[in-house]
């Protein structure tokens, strides 16, 4: 539930995505930076499931997914973020060691300017870039930038504050910037270093929104947000069809068989909102996560995907979104 | 066809399908990225590594080389940034001297390469240090330079006055070996009267084989020479190890078609990079020798041109005596050292020109035809017939006892090997045999080299024919008016160490006189007697010095029976000063330590005992910032002679007369005076050598060899290159490798010995006692108490202890000491890799750890030698498990060629000690 | 793209690391490096460096990756040693100088061990550096695309601007000559000294090479070294050519005394083992011998040798050949 003096700033498709579970609600007032103030109690306190990273090769195991809890407190113009997770080996970076990887975590950070579509939640996508600020136990924290895997790059952008502590069970860590690097969507991204966890190997939430009480609120934006959100098809038709198309051949789906040609789908719900899915089906030559080998180069020298555009109707596009939305739903990777 | 290639145009998903479980793993990238990636256009960011190189080259550049005691010499450009050495690299400038010869290219090693870590390391003494506590506690307190002057000048000026000139010693190791910074101890020591030994022979350094046949300990060839020579023994000898700088002729003389014969116990590196090795025993060598000696005279490998004209092998000995005949032995008051051959041409005995006391000063025979073999009578000087033979029937009947199939039993070198050797060496155009350092380690040492050397007189290999090498040497000449502007007390090495140190009582402890008789042919009082008689001939001992000034010398390290050898000479010192640029395991026990400059921080110049012909010059890079506050060598003993002048002013003792040695005045000889009160003057010869520059450059105005290079050309190519007078018994020519001896063998004259030619008859009363004459087998002497021989060649890691403790090299090695043991010996005594262990005898032991290495031969412990002491535990190095015996042939004296000087002293005999080794569960700390 | 590549002469590496301490003071003493030896010789047969790197991985299966493994710091590299020079030379005090923190491996830590039983014995020096690899797995793991190789000169760089220090190139590298450095967080290797080739210079190692054991030319360079040793005399092979890589470093294959027989007599086999010598130089490394054999004795008759010749190396900058028109290179100043 929102607290009621902030629930006037949201419009109502706002509140039809917090209904959903994809948004909650920063705290008022002056960002803190340690872990333990405790205005940080009086903030919402957000659920996000982080999901082993499987689609994109190199990623994780089918390990079990593991909750974060997320709370914001901002001020308008600059933002903290408090993330805790569990993991009860606390792994640094300042070891000096060479076989041995640090926790880290990352907050991403959309951009949804414009048309207000989600960016690919691997790291964003070329014209739909994000923001990342990202600690490392160790090492501290930074201000990067990305679109797509592989992307990401170190940027002018000034690396926010960080205060950390692990409490033998977890990590709580508290990032600070600017709101104006801290649009409203982002993902969750945690490594565990005791099982060598970097890069896409890790954990992975969803996009979630985090409404910031006094900002601007765009309703236009709202609603392609809410767009995005919603799917409206038959997950046992959209099974069928899977394997119909022959999509089965190519992407890893529980049941299916060991492939790799196109990223494996056995969480495809777990990460993306429906949105993305049907922006896939619909042309996927629109993104392609590059260095993969996903992408051919075509007659006019532009990166075309190897994934062939489907005859499907919009139906039968929904069905399959419908069931690839449930994939992981449940917290794990199904068989 | 990769798998993108694959995808095109097919119906990808049905086909994927089928192929779908082995593309699981595929790679993340696939090769097309490399093309895409290579042509990529955002390399701004290698900027950083180019920017790393120009950091490294720094704001200013000089010249240096390292002039510790590596004959290598070898040229390096100096890098510096603020003042502060960021790297060196070899100047790799050298020209080539012929088309057709390697040029030398980059001189250099892996201990030059990192002196500038050295240089800045936690062992870098950076302030004059006064002890505090009692000696070697380590308790130092820092001082002024003027206080650390005032002081040891007092104390010196106070041992001068009370206990005479020799009780002071000013010695030089061989730390530094460069004329430049050589120069000021020296200088001042000799204007002091000081005692000095003589480092050669303090280190055991000698060849005193090659001393009895030639009369010069260090002769051979420039090592550009092994590229030239189609047979080459390396005998005791490691260098790929050892001579870096110059192995590549050794790899290339190989490529070239030489074959190269490594004649070591170890399958050393240098054996891995021969065409054979030969795996003799430890210690017998001798035997090798002899059974070399025995092929090449059964099969008549002899030159005989050569060996009549150029050797003593014609020469006649008494059969009754066994002694040479002289022209005594004819004429009333003949002479004792003209000496006799049969001529065939005229059926009798003629003396034989060019002999040391023969009025002919040529080799040349004009019509003489010596007989080789043969049994002759001659009457002698009373009317009585005498009976006489040649030399070389001796050497045959010597070498006949020693066929290769029954040596074989003593040395484990197949005869087949020994033969093979005798072929290669009669059969080469040009032959080289290479005498290690490490030969002279043995008693036996002396006879193994004097055969080899004789190995190489039968087959005429000398002068461009190539011949022995013991380290070849330059004779720069022109220094003595610098080094020594009087005359010095010049001491034995071998002999003052063992008699200042005591090691009287190591060898009696571990050698059984029966034993020692048995391998050796003599005893400890045997030995006790000639040390006495040497004594009593005054020439060579000077007696344990009461102040010590220690330059650049680990004589703590170096010195047998190690703690014995530190407690018996500190016991006399009543003063010890060290300068040194680091704290070594002798400085640390000193009552002042001086902190000097090292190899990149002024200038210096070395074109002496090299390998090559290039004589190089250290110029300081421009606004080098000084360590600390070290000073160069010549710095401080300008200091020590200011300070020394005016405590003897003070004194009131302003001159010394000096009645050992005699200088001319008029018609008079006059005692030599030592000028106290002067001395400042003359050390900076009347303010005309005010630093180390001006030294630099007075050396290559008066050293003849160095012609017509100016410091100038030295400071901007950072060498120069010799002339033909830095040859000693051959020009250096300017398009050839250098070898000895073309002016014996061509232009005929005679060699320094007591026959005058190449010896191979010593008839002096030990010789005849010992049985070797003429060369012969013996040892090794290491007695059977303990089951191990135990032996230390040198290190690729040091120059004895230099660099022994520098950290980039410990990290190329183990970080502490270990000694290297077959698997099996280590097997047998339940001894694992890198276990601690702890190495013992009744001499002492020491701790450290192990290493297998199935190249060292059962039943040896081998270890890289000169590890500091104070990298072992409770700093006991490996000298306390090593006794120190001397070889008594070493200490003849006052005989022909055989009498005390640079060319004729003795050796601290190294590997004649057993050890027995066992885990140790102390560990090494 | 052209290739800059270097041969190795093994029978002139005499083991001296002194182009071990030269890339060392060119590059690797600084800033986390300290441990890295982006150069370093080790002694064959042995578990080498990285300790037991020919079992961690790495490489091409077809055109799949290997999985790898990450050495570790202090037992597989060997951690970087500081002594305690102050207390032990200038405090009172009975304790040795030793390495503050013990060393349980190093860059050469099994220096001229080998295998085999006396008196047969072998063993021979085995510099290491980056391949520069012409299919390089590295490259080919970096999901960053941090790693390239130069249009140039085919020197294969980790860009660091780029690198995450995620490290599946050091997996991916069958040699283990990439080390991630823990102070910057990012990986790094030998860079075959690009800055100095710009500069007309050769790399550090093979300029400095004391045993004049490096050549150093254009793979394309019909009148270079390299060419000449690779392509036409067939001396100079590849190390592990089955991880599939495609090294740029050549290595002339070690000669070694003969073996003795039972009966201590030397025999006519060669004691380094032809199989092992197979395993790690493939099957080329018996014609390879065979041309070397048959050549020195041509020269030692007296004949004349061009592949000899080229070995041997007259002139220490006849071998280097760095600039691209192909005239007289490597004698410039660093």
């Amino acid at each position: 539930m929102l607290p009621a003096a902030f629930a006037q700033d949201l419009p109502p498709d706002a509140q039809a995505l917090q209904d959903a579970g994809r948004l909650s609600v920063a705290g008022p007032g002056a960002p803190p930076l340690a872990v333990d103030d405790p205005r940080w109690d009086a903030a919402a306190a957000a659920r996000l499931s982080l999901h082993p990273q499987i689609a994109i090769t190199p990623g994780s195991e089918p390990v079990p997914a593991r909750t974060a809890e997320l709370r914001a407190i901002s001020d308008g113009q600059s933002i903290a973020l408090r993330v805790q997770w569990q993991d009860p080996s606390p792994d640094h970076s300042d070891g000096g060691r060479t076989d041995h990887f640090a926790d880290a975590v990352s907050v991403q950070f959309a951009h949804p300017e414009g048309d207000g579509v989600l960016p690919y939640i691997g790291m964003g996508e070329p014209g739909r870039p994000v923001t990342v600020w990202y600690w490392q136990a160790g090492r501290g924290a930074e201000h990067l930038m990305a679109h797509g895997f592989g992307s990401l790059e170190k940027t002018a952008g000034t690396a926010p504050e960080h205060d950390a502590r692990h409490d033998g069970e977890g990590w709580t860590v508290v990032l600070r910037g600017p709101l104006a690097d801290a649009p409203l969507p982002v993902a969750l991204a945690v490594w565990d270093g005791a099982a060598n966890q970097r890069n896409g190997d890790k954990r992975l939430s969803a996009w979630h929104l985090v409404h910031v009480p006094g900002a601007p609120v765009e309703r236009e934006r709202y609603g392609a947000l809410l767009a995005q959100q919603k799917v409206d098809g038959d997950p046992d038709q959209g099974r069928r069809l899977f394997t119909a198309h022959g999509c089965i051949g190519c992407h890893r789906v529980p049941g299916g068989a060991d492939v790799a040609v196109g990223p494996d789908l056995r969480l495809a719900g777990a990460h993306h909102w429906p949105g993305y899915l049907r922006r896939m089906i619909e042309d996927p030559s629109a993104f392609i996560v590059p260095g993969k080998g996903y992408g051919i180069p075509g007659a006019d020298g532009t990166l075309q995907s190897l994934m062939p555009r489907q005859a499907l109707d919009a139906e039968e596009i929904e069905h399959i979104i419908a069931w690839l939305a449930g994939l992981g739903e449940k917290g794990g990777v199904g068989k | 066809m990769d798998r993108r290639e694959f995808l095109k145009g097919t119906g990808y998903c049905g086909l994927a399908l089928m192929f779908g479980g082995p593309l699981t793993a595929l790679a993340v990238n696939n090769p097309a990225q490399a093309a895409a990636a290579a042509a990529r256009g955002d390399r701004a960011w290698e900027a950083l590594y180019r920017e790393e190189l120009l950091g490294t080259l720094g704001d200013a550049q000089g010249f240096a080389f390292h002039c510790s005691n590596c004959q290598g010499n070898c040229a390096w450009k100096v890098y510096a940034r603020d003042g502060v050495v960021t790297r060196e690299e070899q100047v790799a400038g050298y020209p080539q001297i012929h088309p057709r010869i390697p040029d030398a290219n980059p001189r250099g090693c892996n201990k030059g390469i990192i002196h500038s870590k050295e240089m800045y390391q936690g062992d870098r003494l950076l302030y004059p240090l006064k002890r505090g506590g009692e000696r070697g506690k380590g308790q130092w307190q820092r001082i002024t330079w003027e206080q650390a002057f005032e002081e040891i000048a007092e104390k010196v000026v106070e041992t001068l006055d009370e206990k005479g000139l020799e009780a002071l010693m000013v010695y030089t190791g061989t730390g530094i070996l460069s004329q430049g910074r050589r120069a000021g101890p020296l200088r001042l020591g000799a204007l002091l009267g000081a005692q000095r030994m003589y480092p050669a022979s303090a280190v055991g350094d000698m060849f005193t084989g090659a001393s009895l046949a030639y009369g010069v300990t260090n002769i051979g060839h420039s090592l550009d020479a092994w590229f030239e020579a189609k047979t080459i023994f390396l005998w005791a000898m490691n260098p790929i190890v050892t001579r870096i700088p110059d192995a590549h002729y050794l790899t290339e003389a190989r490529y070239n078609g030489a074959r190269i014969y490594t004649i070591t116990p170890d399958y050393n590196p240098s054996a891995r990079s021969a065409t054979d090795w030969v795996p003799v025993r430890p210690g017998t060598d001798a035997y090798l020798a002899m059974s070399l000696l025995h092929v090449l005279l059964r099969d008549n490998h002899i030159d005989e041109a050569f060996v009549r004209e150029q050797t003593d092998l014609p020469f006649l000995v008494r059969t009754d005596t066994g002694e040479l005949l002289r022209h005594r032995d004819l004429r009333p008051r003949g002479r004792d050292n003209v000496f006799y051959a049969w001529d065939e041409a005229a059926d009798r005995a003629v003396p034989m020109p060019g002999t040391a006391g023969h009025h002919r000063e040529t080799l040349r025979l004009g019509d003489i035809r010596p007989a080789l073999g043969g049994t002759f009578e001659v009457q002698g000087r009373d009317g009585e017939t005498i009976e006489v033979t040649t030399v070389l029937e001796r050497v045959r009947a010597e070498a006949a006892r020693y066929p290769p199939e029954e040596t074989r039993e003593i040395t484990g070198v197949h005869p087949e090997l020994v033969e093979r050797m005798a072929a290669d060496l009669a059969g080469a155009e040009r032959a080289i045999i290479n005498i290690g350092f490490a030969m002279h380690k043995y008693v036996s040492g002396t006879m193994t080299c004097w055969a080899a050397a004789l190995a190489c007189a039968l087959t005429g290999h000398a002068g461009d024919r190539g011949g022995l090498d013991t380290e070849n040497n330059w004779s720069l000449g022109g220094l003595g008016d610098l080094s020594n502007p009087k005359p010095a007390r010049f001491g034995s090495g071998f002999f003052t160490e063992w008699l200042n140190g005591d090691m009287e009582k190591s060898m009696r402890r571990h050698y059984p006189d029966e034993h020692l008789r048995k391998t050796a042919g003599y005893d400890s009082d045997d030995v006790r007697r000639h040390v006495e008689e040497k004594k009593a001939l005054g020439t060579s001992y000077f007696g344990r010095p009461s102040a010590l000034l220690l330059f650049a010398d680990n004589m703590f390290r170096r010195n047998k029976d190690e703690s014995h050898y530190r407690e018996t000479m500190l016991s006399g010192l009543d003063i010890f000063v060290n300068i040194n640029h680091r704290m070594d395991s002798t400085a640390l026990w000193a009552d002042y330590v001086l902190p000097a400059k090292s190899h990149y921080e002024s200038w210096d110049i070395r074109g002496e005992l090299g390998y090559h012909r290039y004589c190089n010059i250290t110029v300081p890079p421009k606004g080098l910032a000084p360590v600390g506050e070290t000073r160069s060598e010549w710095e401080i003993c300008l200091g020590l002679a200011r300070a020394i002048a005016r405590a003897a002013k003070q004194r009131g003792i302003e001159q010394i007369a000096d009645p050992d040695f005699l200088e001319q005045e008029g018609d008079m000889a006059a005692p030599v005076i030592r000028d106290l009160a002067r001395l400042e003057e003359d050390f900076t010869l009347g303010g005309t050598l005010p630093d180390d520059e001006a030294v630099v450059r007075w050396i290559m105005e008066n050293v003849p060899a160095i012609a017509p290079w100016t410091p100038e050309d030295g400071a901007k190519h950072g060498f120069v290159i010799l002339n033909e007078q830095a040859g000693y018994t051959s020009p250096l020519a300017a398009n050839r490798p250098y070898y000895s001896f073309e002016r014996n063998v061509y232009l005929r004259e005679p060699y320094s010995t007591e026959s005058g030619r190449q010896q191979f008859f010593v008839d002096h009363p030990t010789f005849r006692k010992l049985g070797c004459t003429v060369p012969t087998a013996m040892g090794p002497l290491r007695p059977p108490s303990f089951p191990l021989a135990f032996y230390t060649p040198h290190t690729r890691h040091g120059i004895h202890s230099q660099w022994r403790g520098n950290q980039e090299l410990l990290r190329l090695q183990r970080g502490e000491p270990y000694i290297w043991l077959n698997p099996n010996t280590a097997a047998e005594r339940g001894i694992g890799e890198d276990d601690p262990v702890r190495v013992f005898n009744d001499v002492g032991e020491f701790h450290c750890k192990v290493k297998l290495v199935p190249g060292v031969p059962p039943g040896a412990v081998v270890m890289d030698h000169a590890w500091e002491p104070y990298q072992f535990r409770k700093r006991l190095g490996l000298n306390n498990a090593v006794a120190g015996v001397l070889s008594l042939v070493e200490l003849v004296d006052d005989w022909g060629h055989l009498t005390f000087s640079p060319n004729w002293d003795g050796n601290m005999i190294a590997f004649e000690t057993s050890v027995e080794v066992e885990r140790s569960d102390g560990g090494v700390q | 793209m052209r290739q800059l590549a270097m041969v190795i002469d093994l029978n002139k590496c005499i083991g001296c690391q002194t182009c071990t301490l030269a890339c060392k003071s060119q590059w690797t003493d600084r800033g986390g490096r300290e441990f890295m030896y982006w150069n370093h010789v080790e002694t064959e047969p042995g578990k080498g460096y990285p300790r037991d790197w020919k079992n961690a991985g790495g490489g091409w299966e077809g055109e799949q990756l290997r999985p790898g493994r990450l050495p570790r710091l202090h037992e597989d590299y060997g951690y970087p040693a500081e002594f305690n020079y102050e207390e032990a030379l200038f405090e009172p005090t009975e304790k040795p100088l030793r390495p503050i923190q013990e060393m349980q491996w190093g860059p050469n830590w099994e220096e001229d061990q080998g295998a085999g039983e006396f008196p047969n014995s072998y063993f021979f020096y085995l510099p290491r550096l980056c391949n520069h690899c012409t299919k390089p797995a590295c490259l080919a793991a970096c999901p960053r695309q941090a790693i390239y190789k130069r249009e140039e000169d085919g020197i294969v760089l980790i860009d660091q601007d780029r690198c995450r220090g995620y490290r599946y190139c050091v997996a991916a590298c069958p040699y283990k000559k990439i080390y991630f450095n823990p102070t910057t967080g990012m990986s790094e290797k030998c860079i075959f000294c690009y800055p100095r080739v710009e500069r007309g210079t050769p790399p550090a190692c093979a300029y400095q090479c004391v045993g004049r054991a490096r050549h150093v030319s254009y793979l394309d360079d019909r009148e270079g070294p390299v060419h000449r040793l690779v392509n036409e005399w067939k001396v100079a092979l590849p190390l592990l050519p089955q991880h599939g890589t495609q090294p740029n470093v050549y290595y002339v294959p070690p000669l070694s005394p003969p073996a003795f027989d039972a009966d201590g007599r030397p025999g006519d086999k060669p004691r380094l083992p032809e199989n092992y010598l197979e395993e790690l130089f493939g099957p080329g490394v018996h014609d390879a011998l065979a041309t070397l054999e048959a050549e020195i004795e041509r020269k030692g008759r007296g004949e004349a040798s061009e592949v000899l010749d080229i070995l041997i190396a007259y002139r220490h900058g006849d071998m280097f050949r760095l600039d691209r028109g192909g005239q007289q290179g490597g004698q410039g100043d660093a």
